[in-house]
């Protein structure tokens, strides 16, 4: 079972109180997404920090708020975090204007993480949507970085564009340590891959469930159609796990927007297993 | 009244068989004898749901923007419900045809909380109803008679609008005040600031009189816009007086004055007040009154060459 | 613990002792408004009656604006200030016994490890709670409607019950001996006419749901969840006055050379409560946000934490601008959605 309530290596008194860090590297990803590097300030704390695969982080513009964001980057490459941010609301704007240098707030590490532990030794199989691969590389780059504890680790992964692909340049890496499959709704010129969606895609290819573990995150549309197609190749609800969005404010389980039935997604989750959410109530 | 209500339940009978009406809105008996809640009426067999007494305070005209956009509603409403109407009609919220107004003459409701101070104890009541020059309480232990200007709302006391303006039915006859109760902010800025200062620090922005209002009905409000964000939610004086003043200022030549805003007030801000105010000054220089069939437009959307220029008040 | 007797012209030593000991937070009189509870000051008469209506506690453990951190920007440099209230000791008076049951609910959402709250600890763990019933019940109350009532007793420190001209101090809690030093001894009298008050208080407004496990009553699929939905105008009144709804927002404001993150109160009955981003809303209907409230209270907080959130103090039921009387949806709820009135 996942355990929901994750070790603390760190001590915050304050659970509100971010630690300051600077934006060390931006990475246009695509015309709406950035990826942001960032490095804590304190070096006391930068050297204690860690966290798992799976975990979030809530980022401070000081002076515009907070937004919630998986942590990207992976806790086998020591030194920084990374998040992905798609501009749709005033925080992630603010965060699109600054540049490299200037400071942020962060609160990190929160929520649960992939039971990475208990997969040891089975095959992995991500299938990510969009800015839904976000969670997922984290935990993607964790087990390819711990390589020998994985049988095959595979990834589907789509978008509406080639443009709207994140993390090209993981690409080989996916593909040379595992497998790597994309594809999208529109191609371009340039473009020799897959067309169509993921659900689709993964039917195409039609990988055996036998000691498998799927990992699927995306926009809720992807979800709803992609855990069909799971079933129909024999996944069964706890083989399959997702993260799942909720609006948060505190990410500590107390402001209450994060709510589905008795659970609150910021400290019961974000990740569950399709099992698990089966429980919940289908509000999300 | 009882043949006032039985007379309703009728109309809203006819209304539902002939398909004047897909729903009638109306009151029906509160869970306390001293309250009454909107009912939802679609089936002639219900239409004995429908009540008629002095508790009946809701404006039920809130409902009708997102109820009567694409079929007819019927609506039991007092004159000044009506008036709210009327205003929805003016502004394209709702279509004339889409309604079947059963329009009833009023006397003035009851404001619950003047109950609360009289010699008898609120869970004791079992009914209210109107009687000449005022209302009888009817509790456990006997009757009580109340004068109007004893427990009816503040609004319905000052109310000389007691007859339906417009209306598909029109049931009872209005009662003419026995009393205008008259009020009045100080002449004196100073003074007005400091009382308006006091009421709105007491708010908690819970958006009750923005939510009861009908003619509140903006889809996003200024007030939960985050871009730009005109006035942040948290309940300060500050805040809560940007609030307040750019809402009276919002419903300036808008509000009917049936003073929902008040009555649901949890913590007793005068919201009326201000309604009032500005339904002075907009009847003072443009001699328009928010409510009236006879305008065509409403007055912020029509220019006369008669009109003020507000940015050149002189005083 | 030895119970003791106030007598009300006693009051003003009473609190002068206290005061002098103690904070003290009481329910104050406010123009044409509830009582509010603040720190008194000497000379101040509260209301220790309950005999009005009065704004929640949690509005003073809890307030309803909170500055949490002040964040100041200067020549490069960034520092955080936390605005962690002082933890002082204590005491509240005249709460109404399903409020100060209430305060048991915010305990759990704010001080349960292993994220305790800082801004509500400091303000609640050195605080007693002096509870009180007051002579005469509310009509909307039905504290024991939802809970077995004797169970709230040890949760506070003292309950004052009005016998009249005098109040009987039960003391629940051995620091809530502090309380009555110096009070006279009760005689029997006085305990049958507080085991009267107790009874009646008990017995208040006892309704068909009472025997019923809600938590367990309480469904998805429920039509009753659809009919308060029509009439529900979307206001947050019900939260906002209730004494255990405690959800926030937090935002930030810039102010001249800093910036202050605040929360203040929000509640799941507005529609951008849950509207994410990028425009996607699962309750972005009022159906899914009414049924929430209640879900909340009766189930999810039950399973969460072992009680209920609704200790029936019957604001919202009062005070619903539509008259969605709680008491009235939990009979349907239990009647199997039969209609069926509230017994008085």
């Amino acid at each position: 079972m996942i355990n929901t309530q994750p070790e603390r290596t760190t001590t915050i008194a304050n659970p509100y109180e971010p630690q300051l860090a600077v934006i060390e590297k931006i990475i246009d990803e695509t015309w709406d997404t950035k990826t942001f590097r960032a490095v804590f300030l304190d070096e006391a704390y930068r050297e204690s920090f860690t966290y798992e695969p799976g975990q979030f982080q809530i980022v401070s513009v000081f002076g515009v708020g907070e937004a919630t964001f998986c942590l990207t980057s992976t806790p086998t490459r020591k030194g920084f975090v990374e998040f992905s941010v798609k501009r749709v609301g005033s925080v992630t704007a603010a965060l699109h204007e600054m540049y490299e240098g200037q400071i942020i707030g962060i609160r990190a590490p929160l929520g649960n993480h992939f039971p990475y532990e208990e997969w040891k030794g089975k095959n992995l199989l991500f299938a990510g949507g969009g800015i839904g691969m976000a969670p997922m590389r984290s935990l993607l780059n964790f087990c390819l970085d711990n390589r020998s504890d994985y049988g095959e680790i595979t990834t589907i992964y789509g978008a509406r564009t080639p443009g709207d692909l994140c993390y090209k340049y993981e690409f080989d890496d996916w593909n040379t340590r595992g497998k790597l499959y994309l594809t999208v709704d529109q191609g371009d010129d340039d473009w020799n891959g897959h067309v169509g969606h993921v659900p689709g895609y993964l039917r195409e290819l039609a990988p055996k469930p036998d000691n498998t573990i799927a990992i699927t995150c995306g926009p809720p549309i992807m979800i709803k159609y992609i855990l069909p197609e799971f079933a129909n190749l024999g996944f069964t609800d706890d083989q399959i796990y997702t993260t799942l969005e909720m609006k948060m404010k505190c990410g500590i389980g107390k402001c209450g927007r994060c709510n589905i039935g008795s659970k609150f997604v910021c400290i019961d989750g974000p990740v569950f297993s399709n099992a698990q959410i089966k429980d919940l109530p289908p509000e999300f | 009244m009882s043949e006032i209500e039985t007379r309703i339940r009728e109309e809203a009978r006819k209304a539902l068989e002939s398909g004047a009406a897909e729903v009638i809105v109306g009151w029906g008996a509160g869970s306390v004898p001293f309250r009454t809640t909107p009912v939802f009426i679609t089936k002639p067999e219900d239409v004995d749901k429908l009540v008629w007494n002095p508790a009946c305070v809701n404006n039920l005209a809130v409902y009708l923007p997102r109820m009567a956009k694409d079929k007819k509603v019927g609506i039991v409403a007092k004159p000044c419900d009506i008036r709210s109407i009327v205003a929805l009609i003016q502004e394209n919220q709702v279509k004339r045809e889409n309604l079947f107004i059963i329009g009833l003459g009023c006397g003035g409701v009851v404001d619950a909380a003047n109950l609360e101070d009289q010699d008898f104890r609120l869970q004791d009541v079992t009914a209210i109803e109107w009687v000449a020059d005022g209302l009888r309480v009817t509790t456990v232990s006997g009757e009580h008679l109340l004068s109007c200007s004893d427990c009816l709302r503040d609004m319905c006391l000052l109310c000389t609008k007691r007859e339906p303006a417009i209306y598909d039915v029109k049931l009872g006859e209005a009662v003419p005040p026995s009393e205008l109760r008259v009020c009045g902010l100080s002449e004196l800025p100073e003074e007005r600031r400091k009382y308006w200062s006091e009421q709105f620090s007491k708010c908690i922005r819970c958006y009750a009189c923005r939510q009861v209002c009908p003619n509140c009905y903006c889809e996003a409000c200024f007030a939960d816009r985050i871009e730009p964000k005109w006035t942040a939610k948290k309940a300060t004086p500050e805040e809560n007086w940007m609030f307040h003043a750019t809402r009276a200022m919002h419903l300036a030549g808008r509000c009917i004055q049936c003073g929902e805003c008040e009555r649901v007030c949890p913590v007793g801000i005068p919201v009326a007040e201000l309604a009032r105010e500005m339904a002075k000054i907009v009847k003072e220089k443009y001699d328009y009154e928010a409510g009236d069939p006879d305008e065509e437009a409403p007055l912020l959307g029509t220019f006369r060459e008669s009109d003020v220029d507000p940015a050149h008040r002189s005083e | 613990m030895a119970d003791k007797i106030l007598a009300k012209d006693k009051i003003p030593e009473f609190l002068q002792r206290l005061m002098s000991k103690f904070t003290v937070v009481a329910p104050m009189e406010r123009k044409d408004a509830p009582a509010e509870f603040k720190e008194l000051s000497p000379g101040d008469k509260p209301i220790l009656d309950g005999s009005r209506m009065m704004m929640p506690p949690k509005d003073y453990l809890l307030p309803r604006y909170e500055v949490l951190l002040r964040v100041r920007q200067t020549g490069g440099e960034t520092k955080i200030e936390s605005m962690i209230p002082e933890d002082k000791p204590r005491v509240m008076l005249g709460v109404w016994l399903p409020d100060a049951q209430a305060i048991q609910v915010l305990d759990r959402v704010f001080l349960e490890e292993p994220f305790k709250d800082p801004y509500y600890a400091a303000r609640r763990e050195n605080t007693m709670i002096v509870a009180v019933i007051p002579a005469e019940m509310r009509w909307s109350w039905f504290c024991g409607s939802t809970d077995d009532v004797e169970t709230w007793k040890p949760n506070v420190d003292a309950i004052m019950y009005d016998l009249g001209d005098r109040f009987y101090v039960e003391v629940t809690s051995e620091r809530g001996e502090s309380i009555v030093e110096g009070l006279a001894d009760p005689t029997e009298e006085d305990i049958a006419a507080k085991n009267g008050l107790w009874e009646r208080f008990k017995t208040h407004n006892i309704l068909p749901f009472a025997d019923e496990k809600l938590y367990n009553r309480l469904e998805w699929d429920n039509s009753v969840w659809e009919e308060i939905a029509a009439k529900c105008v979307a206001c947050g009144m019900c939260s906002y006055m209730c004494p255990s709804c405690s959800c926030f927002d937090i935002q930030d404001e810039v102010c001249g050379t800093c910036v202050e993150r605040y929360r203040c109160r929000d509640t799941c009955q507005f529609e951008d409560f849950t509207l994410m981003g990028a425009g996607h809303n699962p309750r972005s209907e009022q159906l899914p946000r009414s049924r929430q409230r209640l879900m909340h209270k009766f189930k999810y907080q039950h399973e969460q934490f072992g009680v209920v959130g609704c200790t029936g103090c019957g604001r919202c039921v009062e005070l619903c601008p539509v008259n969605v009387d709680i008491r009235e949806v939990l009979c349907r709820v239990c009647a199997g959605n039969q209609p069926e009135p509230v017994s008085k």
